[in-house]
């Protein structure tokens, strides 16, 4: 079985620590590698590394730096499939899932490669008598990069290529439940020949989370995972002087008025909920039906639901894969337990599924509850699941007001054929995503990436333009001359 | 040439459709290349350039596969199964010049009718555009 290693100052190293975990394959509890949980003071070497480097490197010309990234996007496409494969592996995702994430992946690095341009700055001549005024945009240091389980290949990808293109180093703590993608894209990075230590992986868990968040080189922190841990992460990070930016959890709502579009309406809810097994922070999970739009959609809806085809993410014929963990599972199914007792009633019920050939993997079918309303607790709270609440509202204003009183604010769509709706939705909600006839709102590598409330935590998003800010400083210079 | 078991599958999804369609210009790029060491000299310019053309087209599905999942398509695809595009036995060593000529000719319209229909089936604009092209690409080599 795979052994993992640490990447540190451009070499694979074992780590000295003498914990370890398996990582397993959702689909099959088949343990597929070996993750050494590092320690502390194999973080700090990391850190120390990425700050040795950061001279030399941020004197790179960014032209030089952007022909890394170049090669990196063409080793990426070299290993498409294989990295695919490795994220279905150890995610669960399917096979086409697992693909459009590397392509998310790659898609950030093709914007970096833009870095030449992204990181001009601008001047302005006599500002006053004979003096001119000029903003230069200058990289930082060491940044680090906290990852979650829900998407291995295009999270960490999400930061990583900003930060080394614009001049700063990193350091990447992929998620202890998927930590193989990232190894994989170690290697690549390996492959590049990037100077030694701009980029550094330390596998591990919470004390050397803790430890990259407190080291005194390290500038900045990115995170992406749960809103209790996305809290702590910010405020931790602050504590220690970092700029943050810290991406918590989602409990994203569908409103689908009376004149919606049914057929193409459904094939967005399927993609929202049960893509990625709704293990994704985008994933829809509150379905407020406005107006009588349920008497035509809830038939078309449960059943979609009943004929997903669920198994292996790597039997190409799979829709819907298992999600992470036998915990994960049963928190899920608590989740339903939960909202029937008080209440809801089960339309389509995904306990208890089990799929020939994968006895031992952690799968829930597609869950389809009925009667909800906008107290009950899987109304409230993140299920992280292939599960629906449908919620009954009679105008757009109620289902705005629920999506209002979350506490959360990372996405919500809108499916309908009115502008006047569309325009109303998107000028009030409260979310940093929003999806008009789209079920998941994703942002593309060039527009930034975060929520809102308790969805997010700093300023400045992920991707694209916000990319940069987040990497660089601005350093303005007024000169005169005699 | 019949396909290998192991590409009989449901083109139910985005991928099942582009997997079996990389894995059947791959077979077909193998058995040509498999007729060439039989067939009779005057056809080797033909199956030598059918090969090649196979190829080719493998590999850009293989990019087309890489580069058209941004979207996440669980809008499953229907009435779509491999069985309907099985290729016949590769002609033996013996053979008449008219078996292979029909075996290539019958292998490229079984290729185009599975780009034809797969155009229908998928609905993403950039993949169907390729089919199409795929489909008169199959329907020129079969003429």
């Amino acid at each position: 079985m795979q052994k993992l290693r640490n990447y540190i100052n451009g070499e694979w190293v074992d780590s000295r620590s003498t914990r370890e975990i398996e990582v397993l394959n959702p689909a099959t509890g088949v343990p597929l590698a070996v993750e050494p949980l590092s320690t502390p003071d194999e973080a700090s070497q990391a850190v120390e590394a990425a700050q040795a480097a950061f001279a030399e490197w941020r004197h790179t010309p960014p032209i030089t730096r952007a022909r890394y990234m170049f090669r990196l996007k063409e080793a990426m496409e070299n290993s498409f499939e294989e990295l695919s494969e490795i994220v279905t592996r150890e995610n669960g995702k399917t096979l086409d899932e697992a693909r459009g994430e590397v392509r998310r992946a790659i898609e950030n690095v093709e914007v970096a490669t833009g870095i030449s341009s992204l990181l001009m700055g601008y001047n302005a001549e006599d500002v006053a008598q004979d003096i001119d005024e000029e903003t230069l945009r200058q990289p930082i240091g060491v940044f680090t990069m906290l990852a979650p389980f829900n998407f291995p290949a295009m999270v960490p990808w999400w930061f990583l290529p900003y930060a080394i293109a614009c001049g700063d180093t990193f350091v990447l703590k992929p998620s202890r439940q998927t930590p193989m993608a990232a190894n994989r894209l170690y290697e690549i990075l390996d492959e590049v020949m990037l100077p030694p230590g701009v980029v550094n992986l330390v596998n591990g868990t919470h004390d050397v989370a803790d430890r990259l968040m407190d080291h005194p080189s390290v500038k900045g922190v990115s995170f992406v995972g749960s809103t209790r841990a996305a809290r702590h992460v910010y405020a931790y990070s602050a504590e220690h002087g970092k700029r943050v930016q810290a991406q918590g959890g989602a409990k994203n709502s569908l409103v689908v008025m009376p004149d919606a579009d049914l057929g193409r309406t459904v094939q967005a809810i399927m993609t929202s909920v049960c893509g990625c097994a709704g293990e994704r922070c985008l994933a829809g999970s509150n379905l407020l039906c406005v107006g009588d739009v349920d008497k035509g959609l809830l038939p078309l809806l449960k059943s979609a639901f009943t004929s997903l085809r669920v198994g292996d993410g790597l039997d190409p014929s799979t829709q819907m894969g298992p999600v992470i963990s036998a915990e994960a599972k049963g928190k899920i199914v608590r989740y339903i337990d939960g909202a029937i007792a008080q209440g809801a009633r089960v339309l389509v019920d995904g306990r208890g599924l089990v799929v020939p050939g994968c006895k031992e993997g952690f799968f829930v079918g597609p869950t389809l509850l009925d009667g909800v309303t906008p107290g009950m607790t899987i109304a409230q709270e993140e299920v992280f699941g292939p599960v629906l609440s449908i919620i009954r509202v009679g105008r757009l204003r109620e289902a705005m007001g629920i999506i209002a009183e979350n506490p959360h604010g990372n996405a919500a769509s809108i499916l309908t054929a009115s502008g006047a709706a569309a325009r109303e939705f998107k000028y009030w909600v409260a979310c940093g995503n929003i999806g008009i006839n789209i079920g998941i709102a994703a942002p593309m590598a060039t527009f930034p990436f975060g929520g809102m409330k308790d969805s997010f935590f700093g300023d400045l998003h992920g991707q694209g333009r916000d990319g940069i800010e987040f990497y660089t400083d601005r350093k303005v210079v007024i000169s005169r001359w005699f | 040439m019949v396909l290998r078991r192991e590409l009989e599958m449901e083109l139910g999804t985005f991928g099942a459709v582009l997997t079996f369609a990389i894995s059947f210009e791959q077979h077909l790029a193998a058995s040509y290349r498999q007729m060439l060491a039989n067939a009779p000299a005057a056809l080797s310019g033909s199956l030598t350039q059918a090969a090649e053309a196979a190829a080719k087209r493998g590999k850009l599905l293989e990019r087309v596969r890489r580069e058209n999942v941004a979207e996440m398509i669980l809008e499953p695809i229907r009435e779509f199964a491999s069985e309907e595009y099985a290729l016949a036995e590769v002609p033996g060593a013996g053979s008449a010049a008219d078996d292979f000529a029909g075996a290539l000719r019958q292998a490229e319209q079984t290729a185009e009718r599975f780009y034809t229909v797969g155009a229908q089936k998928l609905s993403i604009p950039e993949v169907k555009r390729i089919f199409e092209r795929l489909a008169k690409e199959h329907a020129r080599l079969a003429a």
